[in-house]
């Protein structure tokens, strides 16, 4: 493979990472907010927040991109395409970082809190000291997976004339003609940056049977 | 939100669930099968068929449904294929889904204590009877929430043959969108048309989880 | 001495570099009942694992009447393993009844019972299904054959294990620890069934804690510690007259714990 190919595919890599880092960290930030709203909030707070998690894992995230890519110029706003996307894709992850979240605590046994209120603590203390960093360790796994997935999803972005490494990869197979190796080469392009993270979670996963 | 312009457009958007559900139910079946073929690979007491499954896997879990469909779509007809645009949404769905149900059914075999297989050993069945009789039935039960899941998984990636113009829902209502002034409604018809189509699977999978509980 | 069913000869076994049996002889004759007992570790569930096979063995023979177990020895003294087939036909005519009562938990307990003789017999479901309700009879549960297992207490889900054991004719009924498991107070109902099955001249060979019901259905004792046997008597022998200084040690153990 040309050099000038490798390095324009390592290009479209790079963007993708980046976009992939950007979405993981707001829908991280939005997903807590999230897990702990459904966990703590005033009830109707609590049930909006599973019905924002419903819709967001009931529909297709590609409608969501698309659909935002349409109404947004009619709302007046033009946000470039990849404000745009990270945008969409974080509140669309938020909802399944929120279930990471909400899992990995609601796996912490109950008896820790009991154990945490007998030597002193209260509440928010509680939370923070004892339970807190069990469910930091729980959700690991879950979280790389979500990341996995996201990093995956970011192809999209391509769909909505974002451009990434699938859109890089379209435009050398255009002019080169060779349609097969190209995007065979985004594909393992993906691999490769998946494949640490992957690598990741399954070994958390099997030493978090301990 | 005008209610008119909804259901003037709503037989279009029909005409493109259609194909959705059509892609849908294929990718379905053809994934649960699939998994099986998949876990009985990666239990295989050869190594080197497991060591192709696990690959295979791998490969699946770490490139995403849009790459691999435009390899098929873009890259067969260069080695002499041409397949369908539907065809190619069927396959990439297939094969990424085969792996993760794979994956599913797996889980569940190894959530069954390794005892009920000695029970079944005991009383004389020979180990693929057992794994299918006894196994395999307590398995399945204990991951349908999962599968559940994973079937509103393969409804939402059916999307992605809208990339290949694959003319189902998303496709309809791209196009739609492209042409009328009112995204709004458009929007929200698809996304209320996908949730619908969700809600239903998931009530599927809630009813054959009744149906077959898990009884311990 | 009756003749004999199970005939151990000198078996042994590793676990990695560990030899968990050392040269194990021992002869169950039919219709005889031989008890099992010893400290943790002794080897004595690894043993009965390997009447039927669930444990493989590394060297010396079991037979079943006169049929080795899992493995065909060759005039030269080669070792091969049975296929499936053989050794699935074999565990066809033994019983094994576990700790932890292992019933299938998606079948009903009159399932759970025709099973087997339905899918490795071909019995058909009709004759299978008469006969499950006869074994329930047996054992005082005939009016659970619709329930599922998981309604059941332990020891008449012990009890149904039992039933699903003789619904394939064994010749010859292993029980690994059945009542470590239950509540004391679930105990005696299937130490009754035991019995029962004792006296109708079933051979048995038990792995138990219960010494007291041990002296009760025995035939004989063998006393098992690390991975041999010490000492073999009738109960009323071993038990009242102690050779071995392990043994002493173990009965006395025992007692001290059971004073309470």
């Amino acid at each position: 493979m040309k050099l000038s190919v490798l390095s324009y595919m390592a290009w479209g890599a790079g963007v993708t990472v980046m976009l992939a880092f950007a979405v993981i960290l707001l829908s991280s930030v939005l997903g807590m907010g999230l897990a702990l709203t459904r966990l703590y909030a005033w009830p109707p707070l609590r049930l909006l927040a599973a019905g924002y998690a419903l819709v967001s894992r009931g529909i297709p995230l590609l409608v969501l991109l698309i659909g935002c890519y349409f109404s947004l110029p009619y709302l007046g706003i033009t946000l470039p395409v990849y404000a745009a996307a990270i945008v969409v894709m974080g509140f669309y992850f938020a909802a399944y970082m929120g279930e990471v979240f909400r899992g990995a605590i609601m796996a912490v046994p109950r008896t820790q809190w009991d154990a945490g209120r007998s030597v002193g603590f209260r509440g928010l203390q509680n939370f923070s000291v004892v339970i807190l960093p069990q469910a930091r360790r729980l959700c690991v796994a879950p979280f790389l997976n979500t990341a996995l997935s996201v990093v995956k999803n970011t192809s999209l972005i391509s769909a909505i004339g974002g451009w990434e490494l699938v859109s890089a990869g379209r435009e050398i197979g255009e002019r080169t003609g060779e349609l097969m190796p190209t995007y065979l080469g985004v594909a393992a392009g993906y691999y490769l940056i998946c494949f640490p993270l992957a690598r990741l979670a399954t070994f958390v996963e099997r030493n978090s049977h301990a | 939100m005008d209610i008119a312009f909804l259901l003037r457009i709503l037989p279009a958007l029909l005409e493109g669930l259609e194909i959705t559900v059509a892609l849908t139910a294929i990718a379905l079946v053809g994934a649960a099968i699939g998994g099986f073929v998949v876990v009985a690979g990666r239990r295989s007491r050869f190594a080197a068929v497991r060591a192709v499954t696990i690959a295979y896997i791998d490969i699946m879990r770490n490139t995403p449904i849009l790459a691999q469909i435009f390899i098929l779509y873009f890259g067969l007809p260069e080695i002499g294929l041409y397949p369908e645009a539907f065809a190619c949404g069927v396959i990439a769905l297939v094969l990424q889904n085969s792996a993760y149900a794979g994956e599913i059914y797996r889980a569940g075999i190894e959530s069954v204590k390794r005892t009920q297989t000695e029970a079944a050993l005991s009383l004389g069945m020979m180990p693929r009877r057992a794994l299918f009789d006894i196994v395999l039935p307590q398995a399945l039960r204990r991951v349908l929430p999962v599968l559940g899941n994973q079937a509103v998984v393969i409804l939402k990636d059916s999307s992605i043959a809208s990339t290949i113009s694959v003319n189902e829902l998303t496709q309809s209502g791209k196009l739609l969108l492209d042409r009328s002034a009112a995204p709004y409604e458009t929007f929200f018809m698809m996304a209320a048309l996908y949730l619908a189509m969700a809600a239903i699977v998931l009530g599927v999978m809630k009813l054959v989880a009744l149906r077959f509980p898990v009884r311990t | 001495m009756p003749e004999p069913l199970v005939v151990i000869d000198r078996v042994g076994k590793s676990f990695g570099a560990t030899r968990v049996l050392k040269e194990v002889s021992l002869t169950v004759g039919k219709g005889e009942v031989v008890t099992l007992i010893g400290p943790s570790g002794c080897g004595k569930t690894t043993l009965l694992r390997c009447v039927n096979f669930l444990e493989t063995y590394d060297s010396g023979a079991i037979s079943i009447d006169g049929e080795t177990v899992g493995i065909r020895i060759g005039a030269d003294g080669s070792r091969k393993a049975r296929p499936d087939r053989e050794v699935a036909a074999m565990r066809a005519r033994v019983g094994m009844v576990f700790q932890g009562y292992n019933l299938f938990p998606h079948l009903t307990v009159l399932d759970n019972l025709t099973a087997a003789p339905v899918k490795v017999r071909g019995l058909p479901l009709k004759q299978a299904r008469e006969k499950a309700m006869a074994l329930l009879e047996r054992v005082g549960l005939s009016e659970k054959a619709a329930q599922y297992p998981a309604a059941l207490s332990g020891g008449q889900q012990q009890r149904v294990a039992i039933a699903r054991t003789l619904a394939m004719e064994p010749r010859l009924i292993l029980l690994d620890e059945v009542t470590s498991a239950l509540d004391p107070e679930l105990v005696g109902e299937v130490l009754d069934v035991v019995q029962s099955l004792a006296a109708d001249g079933m051979t048995m060979m038990i792995v138990t804690h219960e010494m007291q019901f041990a002296r009760e259905v025995s035939r004989r004792v063998a006393f098992m510690a690390a991975g041999e046997i010490v000492e073999l008597a009738p109960p009323a022998d071993l038990f009242g007259n102690p050779k071995n200084d392990r043994l002493r040690a173990f009965l006395g153990r025992y007692q001290a714990a059971h004073r309470i």
